[in-house]
């Protein structure tokens, strides 16, 4: 057998969160009929985050390479299935819409489908653009199917799942020690490096353990053990662009059957979220602490709840940005200690997906070449730079001056590339298009039109179009959604019928938001 | 106040003017714009166009339909190019458009034979060579060509296509006209400028003037001299600043490839049309007079007389920007790396679809022009890392690009390939010229360290018979492009 001198043979990881097990999951499927060790420290003591219940449809990809079957997942991790993301009150207060994972209507003549709706709109039109949207009227009418596999309008969209972190975490352990991985408890109190190097070469564990290994992944969450409080390597905050520094979480009894999406209510100074699973309701107030204390806070997040609390308040602080590099030596930081992005857009752990996705296509050897770190931590800063982008419009496009934060975040100096795609929406009515990158055409739509960024101008060439052929196009389009979604199984009844699921919902696994 | 454009002119009588003209009139003739294209008719350039990957797309907009235009012009189809270098001939290879074999349980093709190539410290010659296993490279060098079948081994077959560059430019003139495109066969001598910069009117030599909403440069006066817009040189890359181009007939097959050869002082493109090669000669004329490329190149072709060659001038560059107040610049105006392998008409083919996806009303809107500019200026240097990369076997000395050095380091480093936003090739086609010019990853994908070496020369082995009894199904070009031109 092949075996390269150089090879990696000792992995250890650090953090048993969703990030450390999702890693140790990951590489031991990779890893499976070789002689690679991996390794896994965690501390009970020092306990996990304990959020993170929202996914991007990528995770079915994840999953799905893992070999884990879909109702055992499903049932393990009490998980419903999310169509997208209802933004309440953003644009100003009463609003509504939903950023689905799918697109709305499709295109005509090479022109994007919204110019058509917004010239529409121009003629007295008032059909909310969801209308034209397949996963947007699943989530109104509490409905769920799985996608088809042709090209009709059925294959449309695509879906994610709202999970217990934590069961998930477990699960994924439980997959691990299957695969031979080795878990450590205990808690890290030392690390040695290479004196002229500065390659990290082995932890020493509280309980008297010492751990050596050639690459390590950093999933010790907020406080970056090996990236940042050994190697130094440094962080870049952005606060100034997305100033919320704190969150409450709580969950509550549900009172009613599970909607397949999130929902994410804009409160005075930040947001609540609330993430319906199969047995119970997550709820969660992301908030700005220069705006409202932390008793105010916690008193909207209770206000708002569906039913009964479940548990104590979990209170956590955080420091929106990113590590200078998230691969730094034979440190890659993986989920938390990369980073942190507040979960508006439920971009945690695919983050965490992408990280380990990478890592994977470049795999190094001992010598780590610069060419992998370079590549890595373009990529994934590119990646996480267009997230932040995203995440800032939410909060710059509004009508809203009701406090002190939406005046704040709506006069705010914005990223020179989001004022750019701003500009240009706003002037023009065109998204300024990208290839690589979460978040596309679609998505952009979805929120500068939901939040009422309201262009100047259209494309000329759809002006030219009579109303009657536009209204036309477009009613047949609507039709087509009513007619497909009025067939559909209700939400609860595709949740009950879980265990006839033979892995379908892997079946169009991508890398895609919006199933292509 | 933002009026819809209603009359765009284009300034230039080149190909790609009448490019730009038939775009324009097919998408916007019937929302009443009108187009005019102003300048005196000069001679087009003799000799081969081969078009890229964009040309597909840009035809089938303009509703012109591939069998006929290879049938009324003498035309072929292309699967790739034939790379080599004067002083080594083990150094020949094929560079093909097409993915090379499949993906196998998630890994790249071309990472099994890395596996085997180290492991065996790089076979036999050519066992290692990725073209080995390409069903376009090993079915061009038979002569055989099929389009891509959906849903069969031939679904994956990337191809390209050549004219005659004259023809195919009065094609398109005729075609525009047709559609309604007016000509003015004068040059234009003076524009004039309205407050907000826009060029509202062009003077001619005929003494009369137009008015316009928008234009294309195809000429380079108004960039040149009205706007005055600086360019960025890549010649330091792209080292040559002369052309030397000729066609003679040939009796051989028509082929699939296109050649690309470095020689001492220079590097020698091919071109192949049914019944002819056509050949440029790109050098630096400090290193060949132009003389001494007269004689190289009649050494080549004896039978021709000297009037039949024709020497032209080779400007690597790109404008620092391309769309300015209501100006656009295209072609040789805009920027060029050459034409290695894609050709100054894919730009052109790009940014009028690019210009219609932006497509302006009449007042000046400064985000419309820098989205255009950005991605514009980002598509020449995605293509100058092409050129760059091809050049390289050709001259070691040349500067590559930042982001080529980082594709070459991390390719040879791990296999894989670094993508960058606007690239112009697939991952496939990026291994497939990166091998192709003698780049080995020193490295296999981490999944195929446990294969053993038997198992994956039996996975090669399996490959090679898969595509040979492809070929063996296939027609041969030249049959099937008689049979088209039959057809017609
Ligand atoms: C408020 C909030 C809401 C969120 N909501 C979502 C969401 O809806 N969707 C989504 O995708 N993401 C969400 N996220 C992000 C998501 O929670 C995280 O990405 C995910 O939980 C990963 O965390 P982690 O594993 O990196 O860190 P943690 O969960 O903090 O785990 C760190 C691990 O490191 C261990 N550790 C630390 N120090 C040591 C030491 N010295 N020795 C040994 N072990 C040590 C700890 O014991 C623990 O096991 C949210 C985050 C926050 C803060």
């Amino acid at each position: 057998m092949h075996k390269d001198k150089d090879s990696i043979r000792r992995i250890a990881i650090v953090g048993g969160g969703t990030a450390g097990w999702m890693t140790a999951a990951a590489l031991a499927k990779l890893f499976e009929h070789s002689d690679c060790q991996i390794q896994l420290i965690e501390s009970e003591q020092i306990g996990t985050v304990g959020v993170g219940e929202a996914t991007l449809p990528h995770l079915r990809f994840f999953n799905q390479r893992l070999g884990i079957d879909e109702p055992e997942f499903m049932k393990a991790v009490n998980a419903t299935y999310k169509l997208g993301i209802e933004f309440v009150n953003w644009g100003q207060l009463g609003d509504a819409y939903i950023h689905p994972f799918g697109d709305f209507g499709s295109p005509i003549n090479g022109i994007p489908f919204h110019q058509y709706w917004m010239q529409a709109q121009q003629q007295g039109s008032n059909t909310p653009i969801g209308d034209y949207s397949l996963p947007v009227e699943m989530c109104k009418r509490n409905k769920f199917m799985f996608p088809a596999q042709d090209r009709s309008l059925l294959s449309t969209y695509s879906f994610a799942y709202h999970i217990d972190a934590s069961l998930y975490a477990k699960y994924l352990r439980g997959y691990s020690e299957a695969l031979g991985l080795v878990r450590h408890e205990g808690k890290v109190i030392k690390v040695n490096q290479n004196s002229a190097s500065g390659f990290i070469e082995s932890l020493d564990i509280d309980s008297g353990q010492n751990i050596e290994a050639d690459l390590f992944i950093d999933c010790s969450g907020f406080r970056g053990l090996l990236i940042e409080q050994t190697l130094e390597t440094g962080y870049q905050h952005w606060n100034h662009w997305l100033p919320c520094d704190r969150a409450i979480a709580i969950p509550c009894e549900s009172t009613s059957e599970p909607l397949p999406y999130t929902r994410a209510t804009a409160d005075k100074a930040g947001w609540r979220w609330r993430i319906p699973l199969q047995h119970r309701v997550g709820n969660g107030h992301v908030y700005c602490s220069d705006f409202i204390s932390d008793d105010e806070a916690l008193d909207s997040l209770l206000s708002g709840l569906d039913g009964k609390p479940l548990a104590e308040p979990n209170f956590l602080r955080f420091n929106t940005g990113r590590r200078n590099k998230m691969w730094n030596k034979n440190v890659v930081a993986i989920g938390l200690s990369a980073g942190f992005l507040e979960p508006l857009e439920s971009t945690g752990i695919h983050l965490i997906q992408l990280g380990i996705m990478k890592l994977m296509e470049f795999f190094p050897n001992r010598q780590i070449a610069s060419a992998y770190t370079d590549e890595f931590n373009r990529v994934m800063t590119m990646e996480v730079e267009r997230i932040k982008d995203f995440l800032v419009l939410h909060y710059n496009a509004t009508e809203r001056n009701d406090s002190e934060f939406w005046k704040y975040v709506s006069n705010m100096n914005l990223p020179d590339d989001l004022q750019h795609k701003m500009d240009l929406f706003k002037t023009t009515g065109r998204v300024v298009k990208y290839q690589e990158g979460l978040f596309l055409e679609p998505s952009w739509v979805a929120v500068y039109l939901g939040q009422r960024v309201q262009p100047s101008n259209i494309d000329a060439r759809v002006s030219t179009y009579s109303q009657a052929q536009i209204e036309s196009v477009l009613s047949r389009f609507k039709m087509g959604v009513d007619a497909a979604v009025s067939e559909m199984p209700s939400h609860l009844d595709a949740l009950s019928n879980v265990a006839q699921n033979n892995n379908d919902g892997w079946k169009n696994a991508s890398m895609s938001l919006y199933g292509d | 106040m933002n009026k819809p454009i209603q009359s765009i002119v284009v300034v230039g009588t080149d190909l790609h003017a009448w490019t730009i003209a038939l775009g324009l009139i097919v998408e916007l003739g019937h929302k009443g714009v009108s187009i005019k294209v102003v300048g005196r008719p000069q001679d087009e350039r003799q000799g081969v166009l081969s078009l890229d990957s964009s040309a597909h797309s840009f035809h089938q907009r303009l509703g012109l339909k591939e069998a006929s235009l290879i049938s009324t012009m003498g035309g072929s189809y292309r699967y790739g190019i034939k790379l080599s270098n004067q002083s080594s001939h083990s150094s020949e290879r094929i560079f093909s458009y097409s993915a090379t074999g499949e993906m196998l349980n998630r890994v790249d093709f071309h990472q099994y034979l890395s596996r085997l190539n180290l492991s065996r410290l790089r076979l036999l010659a050519k066992e290692a060579d990725l073209e080995q296993y390409s069903l376009t490279a090993q079915a061009a060098l038979e002569g055989k060509f099929s389009h891509p079948a959906a849903d069969s081994k031939l679904a994956k077959i990337d191809y390209n296509l050549q004219f005659d560059r004259r023809r195919y430019l009065s094609l398109l003139k005729n075609a525009a006209m047709n559609h309604g495109v007016s000509l003015i066969e004068h040059d234009v001598v003076a524009a004039k400028q309205s407050d907000d910069g826009a060029i509202s009117r062009l003077d001619l030599t005929s003494g009369d003037s137009i008015l316009t909403d928008f234009v294309f440069d195809c000429s380079g006066f108004i960039f040149d001299q009205v706007l005055n817009i600086q360019h960025e040189s890549f010649a330091d890359t792209v080292r040559f600043n002369r052309c030397l181009s000729w066609s003679a007939s040939c009796g051989e097959a028509t082929s699939l490839l296109n050649g690309v050869k470095g020689l001492q002082h220079g590097c020698l493109v091919t071109q192949s049309l049914p019944g002819r090669m056509a050949y440029t000669l790109n050098y630096h004329d400090q290193q060949l007079t132009d003389k001494q490329a007269l004689e190289m190149a009649s050494g080549l072709s004896q039978d021709l007389s000297p009037e039949q060659f024709e020497f032209g001038d080779l400007k690597a560059h790109m404008r620092v920007q391309h769309w300015v107040a209501n100006a656009v610049a295209i072609g040789s105006v805009a920027g060029s790396s050459g034409n290695f392998i894609f050709s100054e008409l894919f730009h052109t083919q790009t940014a009028l679809a690019r210009w219609l996806d932006l497509y302006p009303n009449q007042e000046i809107n400064p985000h419309l022009s820098a989205q255009y500019n950005n991605s514009t200026a980002t598509e020449y240097r995605r293509v100058l890392d092409v050129h760059g990369l091809l050049l390289s076997i050709v001259d070691n000395n040349i500067a590559l690009p930042a982001t080529l050095e980082h594709r070459i380091q991390l390719f040879a480093a791990t296999g894989n390939v670094a993508f960058y936003e606007e690239d112009v090739f697939d991952r496939h086609q990026w291994v497939n010229l990166l091998m192709a010019c003698g780049i080995w990853p020193q490295r296999c994908d981490v999944m195929l360290s446990d294969h053993s070496a038997q198992t994956i020369s039996e996975l090669l082995a399996a490959v090679k018979s898969d595509n040979q009894a492809l070929i063996a199904s296939m027609p041969s070009l030249d049959a099937l492009l008689a049979a088209i031109r039959q057809a017609a």
